[in-house]
């Protein structure tokens, strides 16, 4: 019986320890339960502030939005993006129209009443108020706390040198997209958030900008146009072209200002392709500077009269062609020369291609469609065949520099780039040909251009403008093509008024030769930005002087 | 039974970690983002300064501002004869 009793009494045990167990287990597994709902109740309790309203993708989109800045090549901005606000109202929201209005009045200008017929209109949800406003100028009406108003930021292209950069930076439209210039060339870089460095040097593009303005102005000319480019490597470092136009506001490309003159225009350049007949002459050895030449009188090819603008009616030798530029003596040279070697040494230079220049706005020449007898006679002083600037300086380029392989660069080339000798002149061509150019600009046409002190190669150029057929003696282009320092060429410049005219002349014999308008306003420019460039004055004197006194000196640069 | 248990209690512990991991890890990220908000509105700023400070220091307007409050030309390259003048205080002479 007692066992009985024990062994029910045992099973009993076994029985709630085991419900115990089970029960332990499940309250385990319910608080474990209760513990973790509990944490993730405070997890989602727990402010988590900006993580709402921001998420990566909005970070992601402010970085994309970003586009690269353009800079000169001294790192000073060019081109950079910077917010501006556009105010709007929504009408439902606001209570007293009248009152708005008075209060933004006091702030911001713009037309009361047909506003207020806006914003009273309930069924708008949104009124434009005004675009373009600046952040101080946000910040100032924001701070009224107008119900109804608000600003919306914008990204707008800044571009702190206004007309100055105009045609070499360019400008974007409205989403962005590069239009012209060094924005529409490296617009896929650019919108990726690379930052690039153009070539130009601002300072030296501000002193040109302001030389040619001045004396355009001076000239009443149509347009004028001034590049200058580093001869060693093809960078441009200024390049102007007028008139100009404001990227900042709004633009209208139907208007004159919008053209590039510098790389767009095509002009029969005139007597700076002298340079380029003498060349060819010089380098194929078939002429010397003493080869004379009879430029006695006129010469006739069938019904043209190949004449000089100054008639020295003598024999000329190859030197006194070069410096009184006759039409007459460069037409018996290139003949000596032959029509196909000297096609080939145009060809060769790049003339009768277009401009390799990496901007997206250039022109072909207009080449001859026959090259015969006549063609060959005229094309060596410049007429007959249409480059733009940029190809004049191209072309010339390639003279000095003795490089094929030349490319002109809008942008700042890396160190590492190395550019690729092909030399195909002679030394002594090239010698020849600076001790020419400077020889001009002491005796010769260039004689304006001429500084004290300072070395300097130079070409005038007077074309006729072409007009139904027939040139024009009162529509001239005038230029100057220059070289600097001529001894050890390091830069090519070219300034080119398109119908100047020197007062009330206008024509060809008295007027605005390139000797008359061009070279005198060179020599202005390179008064101003040889220091910049760090072009020394040669001192009649020796250097003793400075030297002894060097203590009491106190030098500034800026 | 007790492996049983004992599982269940690791496995809850890691639970529990992971959601204090999990909380940790978005308080990181909150703090990211504000960092770069902050960090992308500076970097704007300094480009507006930048903008604005270019404009002000361009060559035309410092050109401006020199020629009407300090009667400045602009630079170049002084004859040597000027200069010895200079040199010998006989004043200001080029021009």
């Amino acid at each position: 019986m007692n066992n009985m009793l024990f062994s029910e009494f045992f099973e009993v045990n076994k029985k709630e320890k085991k419900y115990n167990k089970i029960l332990l287990i499940i309250s385990f597994l319910i608080g474990i339960l209760g513990l973790v709902i509990i944490m993730r109740l405070v997890e989602v309790s727990f402010p988590k502030k900006n993580l709402i309203i921001v998420d990566k993708n909005v970070i992601k989109k402010i970085n994309n939005k970003k586009r690269g800045m353009l800079l000169d090549r001294n790192n000073r901005i060019l081109a950079s993006n910077i917010y501006i606000y556009n105010l709007k109202a929504y009408p439902k929201k606001i209570k007293d129209p009248l009152n708005t209005i008075n209060m933004l009045s006091n702030h911001i200008i713009f037309n009361n009443k047909a506003l207020f017929k806006k914003i009273k209109n309930k069924e708008k949800y949104e009124v434009l108020i005004k675009k373009n406003i600046t952040a101080p100028q946000a910040k100032r009406i924001n701070n009224l706390g107008i119900p109804g108003v608000e600003f919306v930021p914008v990204i707008k292209r800044f571009y702190p040198h206004k007309e100055i950069t105009s045609h070499f930076v360019g400008h974007v439209n409205g989403n962005m997209i590069g239009q012209l210039g060094a924005e529409r060339t490296f617009n896929n870089k650019l919108n990726s958030g690379e930052d690039i460095n153009l070539s130009i040097d601002i300072r030296l593009q501000y002193i040109v900008r302001d030389e040619l303005e001045k004396a355009r102005i001076k000239y009443n000319s149509k347009s004028a146009t001034a590049i200058i480019a580093d001869l060693n490597n093809g960078e441009i470092l200024s390049l102007v072209s007028l008139p100009d136009f404001n990227p900042n506001q709004s633009i209208n490309p139907e208007l004159n200002s919008y053209t590039n003159t510098a790389t767009l225009n095509l002009y029969e350049m005139g007597s700076t392709f002298k340079m380029f007949t003498i060349t060819a002459a010089l380098d194929l050895s078939q002429v010397n500077l003493d080869t004379k030449f009879n430029a006695s009188k006129s010469i006739k090819i069938a019904n043209y009269e190949i004449k000089d603008y100054k008639p020295q009616n003598r024999i000329l030798s190859t030197k006194e062609i070069f410096l009184n530029s006759s039409n007459i003596g460069s037409s018996l040279i290139a003949l000596e020369v032959g029509k196909l070697k000297l096609k080939n040494f145009y060809d060769k230079i790049g003339l009768l291609k277009i401009s390799n220049i990496n901007l997206t706005e250039k022109t072909k020449p207009i080449t001859p469609k026959i090259w015969g007898k006549i063609q060959t006679a005229t094309l060596s002083y410049g007429h007959g065949l249409s480059i733009s600037p940029i190809q004049m300086i191209e072309a010339s380029s390639k003279l000095f520099n003795n490089n094929l392989a030349y490319k002109t660069q809008i942008h700042k080339k890396n160190k590492e780039e190395t550019i690729e000798k092909t030399k195909f002149l002679s030394e002594n061509t090239i010698d020849t040909l600076k001790y020419l150019m400077y020889e001009n600009t002491l005796n010769g046409t260039a004689r304006k251009a001429k500084l004290d002190g300072f070395k300097i190669g130079g070409k005038t150029a007077t074309g006729e403008k072409a007009e139904k057929g027939k040139y024009d003696k009162t529509k001239l282009v005038s230029s100057f093509l220059s070289v600097f320092p001529i001894e050890n060429p390091k830069f090519i410049s070219l300034v080119l008024f398109d119908e100047p005219s020197l007062g009330d002349l206008k024509n060809y014999r008295e007027g605005a030769t390139g000797g008359k308008t061009a070279a005198p306003v060179t020599a202005n420019i390179y008064r101003r930005i040889f220091p910049i460039l760090g072009i020394t004055k040669s001192y009649k004197l020796g250097p003793e002087l400075i030297v002894d006194n060097k203590g009491e000196l106190n030098f500034v640069s800026y | 039974m007790k492996k049983i248990i004992f599982f269940t209690f690791l496995f809850s512990i890691l639970l529990i970690l992971l959601t204090f991991l999990n909380y940790k890890i978005e308080v990181i990220e909150t703090k990211i983002i504000d960092a770069e908000i902050v960090n992308k509105k500076l970097e704007k700023d300094l480009v507006f300064f930048k903008s604005e400070w270019e404009y002000i220091n361009s060559p035309e307007n410092i050109s401006y501002l020199s020629k009407k409050y300090l009667h400045h030309k602009p630079a170049e390259l002084i004859e040597l004869l000027h200069f010895i003048k200079l040199l010998s205080n006989e004043g200001q002479v080029y021009e």
